[in-house]
């Protein structure tokens, strides 16, 4: 009898515990809005890295977070860094539960479809404090729709042409190619002792997209016609995809292991002068820099190669600070946010970050023009495109994006032996079929 | 000897008593399987019946729509039957490593609980870390595979595995096995010290060799173990997602592509969350025979009394 009340003296223990456990937590909900009245508030700030460094990123946060928190004693913040892998998939966790974090930040296109959807929160306010939509690049145009902005620009990068001074001089060449005709003829030179002329990812992922959406704009390439209509199967769409299929299968200028390729090993073969040229993201510049001191100084970027519209053309990205809709605390998120957008700081974001500023008065800064990687990335952006955004937020067009579906489009002409006019017209029924498909929800 | 108590008792009530101090105790247990397994089994049954996209918030019923597409489906038939293929494959290779392994670390030699610790590495390295140094290893440019065999003029050119329809599968096979073995030369071991001593010294007075010992006393000793071992790597294996994924995503051109990371594409690259639960529903089925058959014959067999 004893033993039994024992028992349930244990059992009763262990409830009121669990009872006390889920007390403590709305206690604790309540902890925080009595802070709230004291003007004491915790902003929740979920961010997938956007560098190329993670210690010199973690360095910056954690430096101006610290700042932030002195000038304003009543706000803390607590910086969460999330994983690529999976915060998107997180993100849509949230906003089913309804428990978000204050602020994110995401590329534009991205912050434009939650706003569109109803889950992130209008920003034109602090767009209208930070001197209105003229203070920035044309690439900020990602990050508003219809004149609402859903995100605030914090960076924008491209990829564009790196290449190895001493294996070009070596080669009797004095520039890197300006022309889509020089890159076959200059690659094809370089291509010889186990050295590629160029470097650029073939494989069925994000990588290999972003080049073919590159290749797509320089050759005066649409996804979209003015009136909505997909009209990915175009002549010039053709030609930029047997132009970058052609450098890999019929010139044989692109090392055939590139179908392999993840993130950096790019970066490895160009520090370790196995391809002659590549495209890359300008912003691995800085890592370039920190694996490669020796060899950093042979290593030169430019702009992409003019294609057959007359401009060069590249994939853009872009990131920023979105309001979660659920956010507690958005009048405060909305001062970290500007404190964050401030010139020194927005300058010094470009230096460690290998990204490239969307404010006007900070993009062309002689200073940051200096780092040739920055310099090719300004230039680039100027001619940079997105998909999908030039075009508003075209519900259909991100599952395509998530899709790697233009990547799958190279795969098919090089790997699956569709010739590049069936890949096209694929790739054409599948965009109709996606937007249709997301039409329907 | 709560169930002493309850079997014992002549009284109702107290049976009640003790009936409801069970069940209180088995709360927090019921309360964790039904919020791990049970809610995101029937939330993912209840998606599977509908139109759901990723990231869109609106959606609807439209019953068994999705798995009736799935017969019509290609790259689901294609993507069974590379399951099929890279299970078969693992779990022989695996099976064959680990005995072999089991049979040579079961004699006395020198440093023989070095190697018994060492060969257990594998089994407790972390997936990222086995499939980076795989990749190390195949790469092309730097990779010691291909300077080894460029070295001694095996090949005249280096070959990257992973970037290869034709080799991939290879690629991802041997991190594969590699990571698998130990545990199977570990239940063989413990299998093949299990056996009675004197049945050998019996072969032995009866004239067998040391083959015949091995074929007619060792093997059939290890029978139980086989079983056991083959079927668990059926299901580690049909359902495994990360290596293969780490590896090579399911490419080039799809040729590794298997069940678990199709449901992934279809989910988290397409967004067709619907059609990627009635896949997911699919493979479960799969998985829940393979693991009915594991619990009849250890109940049948009565394994671990053994």
């Amino acid at each position: 009898m004893k033993k039994k009340g024992i028992s349930y003296f244990l059992m009763a223990a262990f409830f009121a515990a669990c009872i006390l456990g889920l007390a403590g937590c709305s206690q604790k909900k309540t902890a925080e809005q009595n802070s709230t009245e004291n003007k004491i508030v915790t902003i929740e700030f979920s961010y997938p890295p956007y560098g190329y460094d993670s210690q010199k990123e973690d360095a910056f946060w954690k430096k101006y977070i610290a700042e932030f928190e002195k000038e304003n004693p009543n706000i803390k913040v607590n910086f969460t860094v999330e994983s690529w892998d999976n915060v998107y998939t997180k993100w849509d966790g949230y906003f089913a539960s309804g428990d978000t974090p204050d602020i994110g930040y995401a590329d534009g296109v991205q912050g434009v479809e939650y706003g569109v959807q109803g889950k992130a929160l209008p920003l034109t306010d602090v767009i209208d404090a930070l001197g209105g939509e003229e203070v920035f690049t044309k690439d900020s145009k990602a990050f508003q729709t219809n004149g609402v902005w859903y995100s605030i620009p914090n960076c924008v990068a491209a990829p564009v042409l790196a290449y190895r001074k001493d294996l070009l001089k070596a080669a009797g060449f004095s520039e890197p190619p300006k022309t889509w005709d020089e890159l076959v003829s200059m690659s094809k030179k370089l291509t010889k002792d186990g050295v590629y002329g160029l470097g650029m990812f073939t494989g069925e992922n994000l990588l290999t997209q972003q080049i073919m959406v590159g290749f797509m704009k320089a050759a005066g390439g649409r996804v979209l016609d003015e009136k909505g209509n997909v009209v990915v199967n175009c002549p010039e769409n053709l030609e930029a995809l047997k132009f970058m299929t052609d450098l890999a299968k019929v010139h044989k200028v692109v090392p055939p292991s590139a179908v392999d390729w993840k993130y950096g090993d790019d970066v490895n073969v160009l520090g370790t002068g196995k391809v002659a040229t590549d495209i890359m993201w300008g912003g691995y510049g800085t890592l370039l820099e920190s694996m490669f001191p020796n060899d950093y100084q042979n290593i030169g970027f430019v702009t992409m190669p003019v294609g057959p519209s007359g401009h060069s053309g590249s994939f853009t990205g872009s990131g920023g600070f979105f309001l979660f809709n659920k956010a507690e605390h958005p009048k405060e998120a909305k001062e970290f946010i500007k404190f964050m957008s401030r010139e020194e700081i927005s300058k010094e974001w470009c230096k460690i970050s290998g990204n490239v500023s969307p404010f006007k008065s900070i993009a062309n800064d002689p200073e940051l023009m200096k780092m040739e990687w920055y310099k090719a990335v300004s230039q680039q952006s100027d001619t940079a495109v997105e998909l999908g955004f030039d075009y508003g937020f075209v519900p259909g067009l991100d599952i395509l994006h998530t899709q790697y579906r233009y990547s799958r489009t190279v795969g098919d002409v090089l790997l699956r032996n569709m010739t590049p006019e069936e890949a096209l017209k694929t790739l054409h029924d599948d965009c109709i079929a996606a937007i249709e498909k997301a039409k329907k929800q | 000897m709560a169930k002493m108590q309850l079997l014992n008792s002549s009284k109702p009530i107290s049976n009640f008593k003790i009936r409801g101090q069970v069940l209180l105790f088995l709360l927090p247990a019921f309360t964790a399987i039904i919020f791990v397994m049970a809610y995101p089994m029937i939330k993912g049954l209840d998606i599977s019946f509908t139109n759901r996209l990723l990231t869109y918030d609106k959606y609807s019923y439209i019953g068994f729509q999705n798995f009736l597409a799935m017969f019509s489906d290609n790259f689901f038939w294609y993507s069974l039957v590379n399951s099929i293929k890279l299970t078969f494959w693992a779990a022989a290779g695996t099976l064959l490593l680990g005995f072999a392994l089991a049979v040579l670390l079961n004699h006395q030699f020198v440093f023989r609980d070095f190697f018994r610790g060492a060969l257990f590495i594998p089994w407790v390295m972390p997936s990222m870390v086995t499939a980076l140094m795989f990749r190390w290893l195949y790469n092309d440019f730097y990779g010691y595979f291909n300077y080894m065999l460029t070295k001694y003029h095996l090949i005249a050119q280096p070959v990257n595995l992973l970037a290869d329809p034709r080799l991939a599968w290879a690629g991802v096979l041997l991190p594969i096995i590699w990571c698998n073995y130990p545990f199977v030369m570990l239940v063989f071991l413990a299998a093949l010290q299990s056996i009675d001593k004197s049945l050998y010294e019996a072969a032995h007075i009866d004239g067998a060799n040391r083959l015949q010992a091995f074929w007619f006393v060792t093997l059939p000793g290890l029978i139980p173990a086989f079983v056991i071992v083959i079927i668990l790597e059926i299901i580690w294996t049909f359902a495994s997602f990360d290596l293969v994924f780490l590896l090579t995503r399911g490419g080039p051109a799809d040729s590794t592509l298997t069940l678990s990371l199709y449901i992934y594409k279809q989910a988290f690259e397409a967004k067709l969350l619907g059609y990627a639960s009635a896949l997911g529903a699919a493979l479960f089925l799969i998985l829940f025979f393979v693991t009915m058959m594991y619990f009849s014959f250890v109940r049948r067999t009565g394994f671990y009394e053994k």
